[in-house]
């Protein structure tokens, strides 16, 4: 067990114990304290004072990485006999130099290789120099705090009398102990994320007038205390880190109850941090619709989530494989995850090729794509490779601008508020509509099996024309017939319905036997609000589900009538698994008797 | 003042009333409602399918992104009683669960310094991991130390060139009080979204 393993445990049970409080914190109605704001950070430094009779003060600070290997994630020494650690500079880091009343008296910032310099008063008194794990400069706006109801930073702390021109030499955040190189490591993960964004995405304008060139992201903060697993704030067990829509904090893994050994821990998994990160992105520079929750990266799941975990997987990937990423255990496109570490017992927690599917959240139908996050993460990362795809070059490399285009322009775009159910379709379509030039991506959207629109999720629909649709169920093995089980590609289907006048609005669907034997499929139907958390009560407006009359040419009707707010609508038709599964069945849909058929909103 | 509070009553109550009537015309009811009304005015085939259907799920608290965990899942129960004293003999069970059928999967136990291991394989393979069965494996160990210490199993997959893995701890001197801090904490959550969810208009 780990020398400062005690201090944890206490710091630990001090965080567990303030989330359980049954009490909310004081103007705080959240009483798990993940969206309170908590008291205010300390005031960041940024105002270089200048001294008369002055001395020029230097230095380095560094943090210490384990890096992941096959077997999991390596020693904390750089000159461990196996799997060695490495040293990173401390980047676009806060310095604050304090006086012995611990006054703030002089400010820097560290340069890329990790070196500062300020200047102080001539002098014998001590002052403290701290370099901190927050950033808030044209390079990277971040803070590395400890939790939501502290708001404190980790500081790198040395002492220095300015008797004249010194260096105070290096500063380092270790990778045991109290880990403080874990909290560097992930502020410098954002630094990276940042670099990526402006080597790629810094002249965006110039593929789309509507986008702005990236300079740097908002402020994010993300919470860490070393031993500490953010899923505790849930009761949760699982070591877990995760992204807080709408409040620009992610929470990362720092081990279970005081544990880095042998448990889970994120702050050395970079794929984790920068996948969270991603999670920011997309909250804060444009918008994402994902229900979050659980997934297992090897399942058929909401288009929504598998969109927003695919983005995240692969701007990890696009990330850590950048030449100007500089390490070479990222040298390949895989998520990589890992389980303790070389001072315990590791392995690794996830390991997923982005280049090649090999069986692992593979499609195996076209359209099936769109409802996969790793068929998500390697369509885009095939947009941003060098190499070829399905043995063929595929014409396509390096376009990660079009990407960031397509997703933060201002109309006609992921960020546009005009956009619901946001899904790797959309992509597809603002990406058309943007170059009209849809066949270039055609070959890859193909290789990994997706649909161009959002024709399998989130269709948009009119009451206009004459349409119909059909649905073929299909027997799945995970299906047991619940709702929640419902496999949401092959026994589902879903459209976008927009209600501008508020109102009170029959919904009807009428659907009759393709092969007229009198084995159709029984099909429900469920009218969801904007939200549209799968087979969640809250979130489903109206429901209908009949069973069918088994009558050969019967006409089977499932209607409600529900009073609808202005707003957007998903309109679910299911297939119920749980009797006999049936055959194909062709259906139309209604508003107040006018067919709902397919519309653009993206033109 | 209680005037007031009985006319907003009064007005949920009728819009209460008002939602039910136009539910009960229109929309197919959960099971328990069918209970209620009596079950001479519903099919058999009706129930059953509502009945095979389920309970709609309760929206998260916050809705949160989770990190992608792969499909093992692994956690650790003492069979019997926790050790109380040195030399205190006690049974870990882990059960090991997968969300997609599997072939196989490894397990490893970690036992730190201060934990004896009596018997039980500290390592081994499962073989034909199927979804909601969970494989067991069991291991006796004793206790040496008085300070709480920490016991892990890791139990990892793969699916062609991907690999996962899960692991799970359990502590010696401390679990009981995780577990019960951990259950308060799940049940304010739980208490915190019926609040958060209770007086919708709609379902």
């Amino acid at each position: 067990m780990l020398k400062s393993a005690p201090f944890m445990m206490f710091a630990i049970l001090i965080v567990v114990g303030c989330s359980k409080k049954t009490s909310a914190p004081t103007g705080c109605t959240d009483s798990t304290g993940l969206t309170c704001p908590g008291p205010a950070e300390v005031a960041y430094c940024s105002s270089t004072t200048a001294y008369s009779n002055s001395v020029t003060i230097t230095g380095t600070a560094q943090y210490i990485r384990r890096e992941p290997f096959a077997g999991g994630l390596g020693n904390a020494s750089l000159t461990g006999a196996t799997h060695p650690a490495q040293a990173y500079p401390i980047r676009y880091a806060e310095v604050r130099v304090l006086n012995s009343a611990g006054k703030p008296i002089q400010c820097a910032t560290t340069a890329t290789n990790g070196t500062f310099s300020f200047q102080l008063p001539k002098s014998s008194s001590t002052f403290t120099v701290q370099v901190n794990s927050r950033a808030f400069n044209s390079k990277l706006r971040a803070s590395v705090l400890d939790a939501p109801l502290s708001n404190k930073f980790y500081s790198l702390t040395k002492t220095v009398a300015p008797t004249a021109n010194k260096s105070i030499g290096t500063l380092t955040a270790t990778a045991s102990g109290a880990t403080l190189g874990g909290a560097f490591n992930i502020l410098d993960q954002f630094a990276f994320a940042n670099d990526y964004l402006r080597a790629k995405a810094g002249n965006c304008s110039a593929i789309s007038a509507q986008c702005t060139n990236f300079t740097v992201a908002p402020k994010v903060s993300a919470y860490w205390i070393a031993g500490f697993n953010p899923y505790s704030y849930y009761g949760g067990t699982s070591g877990v880190s995760f992204y807080l829509p709408g409040y620009s904090r992610l929470f990362i893994l720092g081990g279970i109850n005081g544990d880095m050994g042998s448990s889970d821990t994120d702050h050395y998994d970079n794929s984790v941090v920068i996948h969270e990160y991603g999670h920011f992105l997309e909250d804060s520079m444009f918008a994402s619709d994902s229900p979050g929750g659980f997934h297992n990266g090897n399942a058929v799941i909401d288009p929504r989530l598998a969109w927003s975990e695919g983005w995240g997987n692969f701007f990890q990937a696009a990330v850590t494989n950048w030449s100007g990423y500089g390490d070479a255990a990222y040298a390949t496109a895989e998520y990589i995850d890992t389980i303790g570490n070389a001072d315990g017992t590791s392995t690794v927690g996830l390991s997923v090729d982005l280049e090649t599917p090999d069986a692992y959240d593979e499609p195996d139908f076209q359209g099936e794509g769109n409802f996969r996050e790793f068929a998500v993460s390697r369509f885009l990362w095939d947009v941003v490779d060098t190499g070829t795809d399905a043995g063929a070059v595929d014409g396509i490399s390096d376009e990660f601008g079009r990407i960031w285009a397509a997703l933060t322009k201002s109309s006609l775009s992921f960020k546009d508020s005009n956009m619901k159910f946001r899904n790797v379709g959309l992509l597809h379509l603002v990406e058309n509509e943007m170059t009209s030039n849809m066949s270039t991506w055609n070959a890859i959207r193909t290789l990994n099996m997706h649909d161009p629109d959002q024709s399998e999720y989130a269709q948009y629909v009119r009451p206009s024309g004459n349409c119909s649709y059909t649905i073929t169920p299909a027997n799945i093995s995970t299906d047991d017939g619940s709702l929640d089980s419902s496999d949401l590609f092959r026994n589902n289907d879903f459209y976008h319905l927009r209600i501008a006048t508020a109102g009170t609005y029959t919904i009807r669907l009428d659907y009759e036997d393709a092969n007229a034997m009198g084995d159709v499929a029984d099909l429900d139907l469920y009218v969801y609000n904007e939200s549209a958390q799968f087979a969640v009560g809250s979130d489903i407006l109206a429901y209908k589900t009949s069973r069918p009359t088994q009558t050969p040419t019967a006409n089977q009707v499932e209607s409600v009538s529900v009073t609808l707010p202005k707003g957007d609508y998903l309109i679910n038709v299911n297939v119920f698994t749980g009797g006999i599964l049936g055959t194909e069945a062709e259906y139309t849909l209604k508003l107040n008797g006018s067919k709902l058929c397919p519309a653009n909103l993206v033109q | 003042m209680s005037g007031q509070f009985s006319s907003v009553m009064m007005f949920v109550s009728l819009m209460a009333i008002a939602f039910a009537t136009n539910r009960a015309s229109e929309q197919t009811l959960p099971s328990e409602a069918h209970r209620a009304r009596g079950l001479a005015t519903v099919h058999p085939e009706d129930l059953r399918k509502k009945q095979i259907l389920g309970e709609f799920k309760t929206a998260p608290l916050f809705p949160h992104t989770l990190k992608v965990t792969g499909p093992l899942k692994v956690d650790i129960q003492v069979d019997g009683q926790p050790p109380a004293k040195i030399g205190a003999r006690f049974v870990l069970m882990a059960h090991v669960h997968s969300t997609q059928p599997l072939a196989s999967a490894q397990f490893k136990w970690a036992i730190p310094e201060g934990v004896r291991w009596i018997s039980g394989a500290q390592t081994g393979t499962l073989t034909d991991l199927e979804p909601g069965k969970a494989k067991i494996v069991q291991i006796v160990l004793e206790k040496a130390s008085v300070e709480n210490r920490q016991v892990h199993i890791h139990a990892q997959g793969a699916v062609g060139r991907s690999r996962f893995a899960a692991a799970a701890q359990y502590n010696t001197e401390l679990q009981t009080y995780l577990d019960r801090e951990q259950q308060s904490v799940k049940a304010g959550i739980e208490a915190l979204q019926k609040q958060s969810q209770r007086p919708k208009i709609h379902h």
